[in-house]
């Protein structure tokens, strides 16, 4: 269907709304360029062999992968069945699913917090099974998994609108339960959704810094993923910031690309 | 042995949809009538995709609704080809057809090439063309149930896909089981259904064989669609009926007033020069304005006034040397036209 948009020939929009275009391109772009431009590129080497950084890399890659796993094993369920409830209760699980979006992440951190922290609502059932979780590894992909969920339940509920539900009835009709249903019909069509939503998500969850610095703290090694790397760094070394803030660019892109790409070849 | 049989009513949008239907086991069974008439609703009541108001739904000795319980579309046991070939997202042909098959990998490959589809087999959705994908389709519900629900199965279908898709409609019927046909074209009913149904505004206005219909038309739809002629104007005390153009002499079972007459095309008889000694009580004459192929020949239409249909076989269109613009005389008996007197003038 793209391709036929492609082979036609575009008409041309006013000009105010180039002007605009651009515009807006430039508040996105400036900002990478200046990190790029100040310190970012040349000290790129140096915040590759920076043990700090390094070490922030890693804990970055465990936990965020960690999260992302568990926004798709969470989200494409939470978006399904809001997919298929009507109603009130349909509209507070799709209010539910993207408020997360709205609120500052340090205010869901602090959240986690009061309900997952020591003298939190489940403290004392933590304490019972002795979990600690706050400043844990495991704090910091609780974090990132509240901050990637709703990425991925947006994406997948809008693939889920855009979906034919015509082969799910076939295959009920021809004696598929809900299981197979699932697999052979519902799954296959929103799956280039899902990678997408997956994606976002996992740069999310790669650049969450509210939700973790408050709920998980920034332990080297432990807890302080590159985010909160650059932060820590701000301080002492702008250039050096620069760089670690541009790995984190880096690091972003590329995640947003693979998604993207999945979801091309998924489509 | 009745294998569907569904009578009731169930609720369509905001209007009520009333259902009066039998097939036995070995029976193609057509759904005919306009766009919008509730032919694919009926199909989605017997689906379990909509549910009955009332009445009863019969599946083989189940009855899988009686308007208070249902059972689920995924127990009733039924196939089913939808409008739209529905296939599995990026599935090869065969694993579109395996997840459902009664018989696995054979029943699947025996689906497909009695649609003729084996080359295809390992091809994806994408790579087919439309016709394609809906045989795909036909094959699936075939390799699934004996009880076949299919909605305009030949609807993408070039003149040898119909072929393939309604002698393979037949030979499952032939082999026990039970085919329903939705459509909307006469001809594919003439050719695959041993009983029609005709469905007009949700409910069923005619019932009997595809070739008799057209001979006592139950409604303008079934008349014109059916091939025949539909003549409406002012029947007069001697038994002629005055339309806008020309007039017909009808039987005299008809009171004096508005009426509508259909003719059936095999009622018309065409000659080239003018009959002196046929008993048809109408003869007209004019010129042949177009010849279509149709299911059992050729439809001839002729210029008369009024405007008649004729059903011919392909030998006697060439006996007579017919072409567009070839001068004709065409005679019909006034026992042969169904007229019926119409409620008020319009």
């Amino acid at each position: 269907m793209s391709r036929d948009r492609d082979d036609q020939p575009r008409l041309a929009l006013p000009r105010t709304v180039v002007v605009l275009a651009l515009a807006g391109g430039a508040l996105l772009l400036g900002p990478l360029v200046a990190l790029a431009v100040r310190g970012g590129l040349s000290g790129l080497p140096d915040a590759l062999s920076n043990p700090g950084v390094r070490t922030a890399l890693r804990v970055t890659a465990v936990t965020s992968v960690q999260a992302t796993l568990i926004a798709v094993l969470l989200g494409v369920p939470l978006a399904l069945v809001a997919d298929r409830t009507t109603g009130p209760i349909a509209r507070f699980a799709g209010l539910v699913g993207e408020v997360p979006l709205v609120v500052p992440p340090v205010v869901t951190g602090l959240g986690l917090l009061l309900l997952l922290g020591r003298n939190g609502l489940m403290g004392g059932l933590l304490d019972a099974a002795e979990l600690r979780l706050t400043f844990t590894a495991a704090a910091v992909v609780i974090a990132q998994a509240s901050a990637a969920t709703p990425l991925v339940i947006v994406a997948t509920r809008a693939g889920l609108r855009t979906l034919d539900p015509l082969p799910e009835q076939v295959a009920a009709v021809h004696g598929a339960g809900p299981w197979a249903r699932l697999r052979l019909a519902v799954l296959p069509g929103v799956s280039g959704a899902i990678a997408l939503g997956a994606a976002l998500g996992w740069g999310r969850a790669a650049g969450e810094f509210g939700a973790t610095l408050t709920f998980a703290g920034s332990l080297p090694g432990r807890t302080r993923t590159l985010p909160l790397e650059v932060f820590a760094t701000l301080e002492l070394d702008r250039a050096a910031a620069a760089a670690a803030a541009l790995l984190q660019v880096l690091v972003a892109v590329a995640v947003l690309m693979v998604g993207r790409r999945l979801s091309r070849a998924r489509a | 042995m009745t294998r569907v049989a569904a009578h009731g009513s169930a609720r369509v949008g905001d209007r009520t949809l009333s259902m009066d239907l039998d097939a036995a086991a070995g029976e193609v069974v057509g759904i005919i009538g306009p766009n919008g008439a509730g032919k694919s609703a009926t199909l989605s009541v017997l689906l379990g995709l909509r549910r009955l108001l009332d009445g009863s739904i019969r599946i083989g000795e189940v009855v899988v609704d009686d308007g208070r319980r249902a059972s689920p579309a995924d127990a009733r046991g039924l196939a089913w080809v939808p409008q739209a070939p529905a296939l599995l997202p990026r599935r090869r042909v065969i694993d579109q057809v395996v997840p459902f098959s009664r018989e696995g990998q054979v029943g699947a490959s025996r689906a497909l090439a009695s649609l003729g589809m084996t080359d295809l087999a390992h091809v994806r959705p994408a790579a087919l063309s439309g016709g394609q994908r809906q045989r795909v389709a036909v094959a699936r519900a075939l390799a699934r149930a004996d009880l076949v629900l299919a909605d305009e199965p030949t609807s993408a279908q070039d003149a040898a896909g119909t072929d393939a898709v309604l002698s393979a409609l037949r030979r499952h019927a032939l082999a026990g089981g039970t085919v329903v046909v939705v459509t909307h074209d006469p001809t594919v009913a003439h050719l695959v259904a041993d009983h029609v149904v005709v469905v007009e505004e949700l409910a069923v206005t005619q019932r009997g064989r595809a070739m008799d219909l057209a001979a006592a038309p139950a409604s303008d739809w079934i008349a014109t669609n059916a091939g025949a002629s539909v003549v409406t104007g002012v029947v007069d005390t001697s038994h002629v009926l005055h339309a806008a153009h020309g007039t017909l002499v009808v039987s005299d079972r008809v009171p004096a007033g508005p009426a509508r007459a259909a003719i059936a095309p095999t009622a018309v008889a065409l000659h080239r020069t003018r009959p002196t000694t046929s008993s048809a009580r109408n003869v007209l004459s004019g010129e042949v304005v177009a010849l279509e192929p149709s299911a059992d020949g050729v439809r001839v239409r002729v210029s008369t006034s009024p405007v008649l249909v004729a059903a011919l076989t392909r030998a006697a269109v060439a006996d007579l040397g017919l072409q567009v613009g070839t001068g004709c005389w065409a005679t019909v008996k006034a026992t042969e036209i169904d007229v019926r007197s119409e409620p008020s003038a319009r």
